[in-house]
């Protein structure tokens, strides 16, 4: 056990990091819970309004729903697609083929442009006259190819998912940097006997990430709930409400002084992103040791 | 002792560092030759150059750093800029305003989010009803404009009645400029397409199923009608559409409204959306869908359409080489909508300054609206960019300078104007004039929902942010 000085001295070292917690997010959160609860334009003082701003944010159209069901896509193919990409990126710079530094520097590219710039970019890349993708469509034979990319639907859904889908530089990097810790003698003991380069994928280095695997989807998941810029610069939620999310209805609670409602779609993407955390962590038993 | 020391240090450089990060900023400018006060993003700072006449003491440049949309390339900024530099010149050493760039769609929003932090620029220009209503008059957050107005009836005088009474509050105070220069808004037409498809009949004398026919002519004669988009605030759609309303029984009285209106499935609206969808499928350009006011100009300005809708601000840019050819404003031919529909509104607000600034900043705010209200500058607004002041005595340079196209626009009014209605950007809710309106008209232009789905989908999202 502890004596009191020792005890003391701990205390006195968690202090700053409690009160930055306390301050930058336990008070922010419960705010927004509480908010979430009143009437609010920023100015008055918040009135006690019960459930309504839920009620608002449910049942006034199909926006919420079709805000869920996106999120839901969108978090699957994160969860897939865009973490396979960046767990097959890992795996196979692992194997520091010729010119593995170049990709791995290359990759990280992207994440050092704004998402904004990202969202403009593209904007011009699924532009249906002077866009790329439209004009190679058209140059290849398909000459009435004239998609409105972020202006009907399907096509809006998947033009706003190209702008992250390939964007995986974090996953690659937690993976490949779990590969690399990987005891050599492991790989070694089971070349010794006799397992081919894909049994030692399979059966050695697949499961040794799996924690990685488990936490780039987790962040991935997660990007997905906050994100904003994406939709917001390409879309605006639109055609219609097609591209819609939650961050987007709260941020149209800012701009129209419903502070009370914005609060309430930023309690839900929070208790969403707990859910997301307590499910990825059961799924890979990220409390188990590997070692 | 030493490892306590050590311990003791750390620790003391953790609260520095917590304490730092939470600190606000009002140390910092202390030590700087800006100051910020009251929220607002104005400051002072220190002009060496200048002083006083009778004695040592350094005067102080007054800077207001103002973000606005009228500026890079937005369409306003070829004479806001300018008129921004006149001033600064005028007042070289006692004011100086800085201009910042924002995108037109991001400035009302910036501008909210500037209120709820306290940190308002000491000019705004406009502000939709409820924000101005709900959150800046309600908490007495503008500057009241009466005393001032009072003090200079040369200004005051040049205002609007009506214009007046709406930016007047029930306790007597003026919140932001009364309107002094009416600006109808109409539309632009390329004369040589309309001969080549045999037009002859004035827009303005026109009713809406012979203008329907007209831009079939111009279909059938090789020319793409009209020139509309539904990016940023679908600003040339939305005034098509208003005119289209206007044109329906009782559809200038609801665009004549004070209050915003929330349901849109009066049949009148969905004949107004079926001929809008109907115009969208026969007689735009193939990049209207997502095209921004950008698109939609330049599609004007490079021949490509016969007709935008727009205001008399874009005269400027027909005889800009850079944006159209040689020559191409001899083209151009302007007119009111088809039954002699104007769009106009002097219900609005316009230039206002916030509360809790620093008297030199609230004076030089007021020299700002006062310089821009000058007869000289009003004048040199209208021959930039259109109006009338229906109050001020113009000189004879200022008739004898007047652009043609403006001329041939008052004539227009003159002769055939029988309604003036406001646009749908005035009465509808914010939320639906940027960004809903223009989401939704994809679907409705391609046919995905019909118009009835349309004025429900646009009702719903009203009613959403009703209060």
């Amino acid at each position: 056990m502890y004596n009191w000085k020792t005890k003391l001295w701990i205390a006195a070292f968690l202090a700053p990091a409690l009160a930055v917690f306390v301050l930058f997010y336990l008070v922010p959160i419960v705010t927004v819970f509480v908010t979430g609860f009143t009437k609010w334009n920023g100015f008055n003082s918040p009135e006690f309004i019960g459930f309504d701003n839920y009620i608002k944010l449910f049942t006034y159209n199909n926006t919420f729903a079709i805000s869920l069901r996106n999120l839901f896509l969108w978090s699957l193919i994160a969860a897939t697609l865009h973490v396979g990409f960046g767990t097959l990126v890992a795996f196979i710079l692992f194997k520091r083929p010729c010119g593995w530094r170049l990709v791995r520097g290359t990759f990280m590219i992207p994440n050092v442009i704004s998402v904004a710039a990202w969202a403009m970019i593209y904007k011009f890349i699924f532009n249906d006259d002077i866009g790329i993708i439209n004009n190679f469509m058209r140059n290849i034979g398909f000459s009435d190819f004239h998609v409105k990319w972020f202006y009907e639907m399907p096509a809006a859904f998947f033009a706003v998912t190209f702008t992250w889908l390939f964007y995986a530089v974090i996953v690659m990097l937690i993976v490949l940097n779990d590969l690399m810790a990987i005891p050599k003698d492991i790989h070694e003991a089971a070349l010794l006997d006799g397992a081919n380069e894909w049994q030692v994928t399979r059966y050695i280095n697949l499961p040794l990430v799996k924690k990685a695997i488990g936490t780039g989807i987790i962040l991935s998941v997660t990007s997905r709930i906050a994100m904003f810029e994406e939709v917001a610069l390409t879309t605006r939620g639109g055609p219609g409400n097609e591209t819609y999310n939650i961050p987007l209805m709260l941020y149209n609670g800012i701009v129209n002084s419903e502070y009370g409602y914005a609060n309430a779609a930023g309690t839900i993407m929070i208790l969403l992103g707990v859910a997301v955390m307590a499910l990825i962590n059961r799924l890979f038993r990220m409390n188990e040791r590997l070692y | 002792m030493k490892r306590i020391l050590k311990a003791l240090l750390l620790l003391m450089c953790s609260l520095v560092l917590v304490l730092a990060a939470c600190s606000n900023d009002k140390g910092t400018n202390s030590n700087n030759s800006s100051t910020s006060t009251g929220g607002s993003s104005s400051n002072t700072s220190n002009n060496s150059n200048t002083s006083n006449s009778g004695g040592g003491d350094a005067k102080q440049e007054v800077v207001l750093n103002i973000p606005h949309y009228k500026s890079g390339e937005n369409v306003g900024a070829k004479f806001f800029l300018p008129q921004v530099e006149r001033f600064n010149q005028k007042y070289a050493g006692q004011y100086k305003i800085v201009i910042e760039e924002i995108p037109q769609d991001d400035y009302m929003q910036k501008i909210k989010l500037l209120a709820q932090q306290n940190k308002l620029p000491a000019l705004i220009e406009g502000g939709d009803k409820v924000f101005m209503e709900e959150v800046i008059i309600a908490n007495n957050l503008f500057y009241d404009l009466k005393p001032w107005l009072d003090s200079k009836p040369e200004i005051k005088n040049l205002m609007m009645e009506a214009s007046i009474d709406y930016n007047t509050t029930a306790d007597g105070k003026i919140v932001s400029m009364p309107l002094i220069v009416q600006r109808p808004i109409g539309l632009y037409y390329n004369k040589e397409m309309f001969a080549a498809a045999g037009i002859t009949k004035p827009i303005s004398q026109m009713t809406f199923d012979e203008f329907d026919a007209a831009l079939e002519a111009l279909k059938q004669a090789g020319y793409t009608p009209l020139a509309l988009m539904t990016g940023e605030n679908a600003w040339t759609t939305m005034l098509l559409t208003s005119a289209l309303l206007a044109n329906e029984p009782g559809g200038a009285e609801i665009l004549n409204s004070k209050d915003y209106v929330y349901d849109y499935t009066d049949p009148m609206w969905i004949r107004t959306f079926e001929r809008l969808q109907k115009w969208f499928q026969n007689y735009t350009t193939d990049n209207a869908i997502g095209a921004v006011y950008a698109d939609a100009a330049n599609n004007f300005l490079s021949e490509r359409t016969a007709l935008i809708f727009n205001g008399t601000w874009m005269i400027g840019d027909f005889s800009d080489t850079s944006k159209t050819s040689e020559g191409f404003k001899d083209k151009v031919g302007t007119s009111i909508y088809p039954g002699g529909a104007a769009i106009s509104s002097s219900a609005g607000y316009t230039w206002w300054i916030p509360s809790n600034l620093k008297q030199e900043e609230i004076d030089a705010a007021l020299a700002f609206l006062e310089f821009i209200n000058s007869p000289e500058e009003l004048e040199a607004y209208m021959l930039a960019e259109g109006g009338n002041v229906p109050k001020l005595d113009t000189t004879p340079e200022f008739e004898a300078q007047l652009d043609p196209i403006l001329a041939e626009l008052n004539s227009s009014l003159q002769n055939d104007l029988k309604i003036t209605v406001q646009s749908l950007e005035q009465i509808w809710p914010p939320q639906i004039a940027n960004p809903e309106f223009g989401k939704y008209l994809p679907l409705l232009a391609d046919g995905t929902i019909t118009p009835q789905k349309f004025a429900e989908e646009l009702t719903n999202m009203a009613q959403q942010f009703k209060n």
